[in-house]
């Protein structure tokens, strides 16, 4: 491509994808900044952005400006992406968080997430010894689990976090003891694709909870984290955010509120293509084999859907091979290159005969591409290109 | 982006900024690696350059292989557009040990340097004309300083040269990309 090309036509765009390697995504950091701002306006608050839906270090050096709220680290091969790169607060948040971490994290200034009480412990001990070198000590974040904070009928059970009787004999404990750790803010995220569900009852509990903490010496509570929960398709969803950000007035009364998202800010900013190597027949229907698949993009074996609902890829014809007559429309199977009978990526509704050589183009896959299960086959990566 | 031209020499330089990628519509592969680390010292060493405060830094527009692609771009605009062009210098950060140079930018004809202004009176001083000159602050990563402006110059151009630079400079689309464009005569006096 020539160096000052710039395609405007969909015509040029999609001459511009036929000379992309695939399997491949695309990103496009202008998208992720779209939505963030969106989900901003939305929401009523500033927003932590998850590195984990999206760790391409150029899309995250090319948003570095946008993600001036904040940026959510789950692990230290994380930290490792962003330190140096990115000039905008990091919380660190991980149910595994280690001495390592703990010890990492303090050194770039993050604020830490603790997820437990043995965790509490560990951070304390790496807070005395920070105090002890004369340092500034950082307040810290603790993280609520959902479901308890909620009661019953509110989120799915998980993991995550500390009960709320746990929570409060932590912070009763460090009261007591005149710790160093000063509590600045709580966390708690019910769970992906939650947010409808809670929208009313989190802010409340939260809000109990925060005036509730707030009279004990530890708890210097400025802070509540929120986990978003969106979907993707936040925008299409029908979501009251004007009632929500009535909610949270109460809470934002008594603290700043920050929201976390990670899918909804990534995930309309990424396409996912394969090419098309062949296609067959299966008792009269059409079967195109990609040269990517479910191993590349896990997203499109839609494990967290209870019916599969088969995505609609767009094809660009490359003319890299001929093409057969337009004719009736056929629906054709799409399949990837894993030797998995469930790697089905998608159905293809189209005039058009696909050809070896054109291309099959995902949209909304910008989110959680690397949550990808497997080295099977010794698949070759899919490759990731920036849109400038 | 001006350049201060040693005593006596005059020239034309055509500069200005960009707030978006001159680029833009274009595709380019994720390139960039992070540093592995994994003791404290080198987490706190590691954030001394992220450049926090209240101004935030230009936004990374290019790519490093793109960088290289615009300065590649420019000199072989230079060479096919200006009469009796010598030599160019172009100010690069080097090395990005991922990425390869371009062949035009390792050509006889083009040398590369962290300071193309402190290059140039040797340059001259050797007889040269039609030096051309490429200043560049593009940020293509985190760590990088910069502005995101871009300035080409020719120096003790010849008087066809001077008018073929002014004509290159209108015709070329990675300096009309930029914003607040300004061509200015440089030195003692406007070239002949």
């Amino acid at each position: 491509m020539n160096a000052v090309s710039i395609p405007q036509t969909q015509a040029e765009q999609d001459a511009a994808w036929a000379d992309l390697e695939t399997p491949c995504f695309l990103f496009d950091p202008r998208t992720v900044a779209e939505d963030l701002e969106g989900l901003r306006r939305e929401l009523g608050t500033p927003v932590v952005v998850s590195v984990k839906a999206n760790p391409v270090l150029d899309v995250l050096v090319r948003c570095n400006q946008d993600f001036g709220d904040g940026i959510e680290i789950a692990s230290m091969g994380e930290l490792n992406l962003t330190i140096g790169r990115m000039s905008v607060p990091r919380f660190i948040n991980t149910p595994a968080l280690d001495a390592g971490l703990i010890a990492a994290g303090l050194a770039c200034k993050a604020t830490l997430v603790v997820d437990n009480p043995h965790q509490l412990a560990l951070v304390e001990r790496a807070l005395q010894t920070h105090a002890a070198q004369g340092k500034p000590v950082p307040g810290i974040v603790l993280r609520i689990n959902a479901a308890s904070l909620l009661g019953h009928g509110g989120a799915e059970a998980d993991h995550f976090g500390m009960d709320v009787p746990t929570l409060r004999q932590e912070v009763a404990r460090l009261s007591a003891a005149a710790s160093v750790v000063k509590v600045i803010g709580l966390h708690v995220f019910a769970g992906s694709h939650s947010f409808a569900r809670n929208a009313e009852a989190l802010p409340d509990r939260l809000c109990e909870l925060v005036a509730e903490l707030r009279g004990q010496p530890a708890a210097q509570l400025e802070l509540a984290l929120i986990g978003a929960g969106l979907q993707g398709d936040w925008r299409a969803r029908g979501i009251d955010f004007a009632a929500y950000r009535r909610r949270l007035r109460d809470l934002q009364g008594m603290v700043r509120v920050m929201h976390e998202a990670g899918r909804a800010v990534f995930a309309r900013a990424g396409t996912f293509a394969v090419r098309v190597l062949a296609l067959k027949e299966l008792d009269g229907k059409p079967v195109v084999i990609c040269d990517g698949g479910i191993a590349h993009c896990f997203a499109l074996a839609q494990t967290e859907q209870f019916v599969k609902q088969w995505r609609a890829p767009r094809l660009v014809r490359t003319g890299a091979a001929p093409a057969g007559e337009d004719g009736p429309v056929r629906t054709y199977t799409v399949i990837g290159n894993s030797c998995n009978r469930a790697d089905v990526i998608g159905r293809l509704a189209s005039a058009s005969v696909p050809a070896p050589g054109d291309i099959l183009q995902f949209a909304d896959c910008g989110a959680y591409h690397t949550y990808s299960p497997t080295t099977f086959l010794n698949l070759r990566p899919a490759r990731r290109y920036i849109a400038s | 982006m001006t350049i201060d031209l040693p005593h006596g020499a005059a020239g034309w330089l055509a500069g200005g900024v960009y707030r978006r990628s001159p680029l833009a519509g274009s595709y380019y592969p994720a390139e960039l690696d992070y540093v592995p680390m994994t003791r404290p010292a080198e987490y706190a060493q590691g954030a001394l350059f992220e450049q926090v405060g209240a101004t935030p830094p230009a936004p990374v527009l290019v790519s490093l292989s793109q960088r290289y692609r615009i300065l590649a771009e420019l000199v072989r605009g230079l060479r096919a557009g200006i009469p009796g062009l010598s030599c160019v210098l172009v100010r690069v950060y080097g090395p990005d040990f991922n990425i390869a140079l371009p062949a035009d930018l390792l050509a006889a004809d083009v040398l590369l340097v962290h300071d193309p202004v402190e290059a140039l009176p040797g340059v001259l001083a050797a007889g040269r004309r039609n030096v051309a000159v490429i200043q560049q602050d593009l940020r293509a990563d985190g760590p990088e300083r910069g502005a995101n402006t871009l300035a080409v110059g020719l120096v003790q151009p010849d008087p066809d040269a001077a008018l073929r630079f002014q004509a290159w400079v209108r015709a070329c689309p990675l300096l009309q990309a930029l914003e607040e464009l300004r061509v200015e005569a440089l030195g003692e006096g406007r070239p002949s």
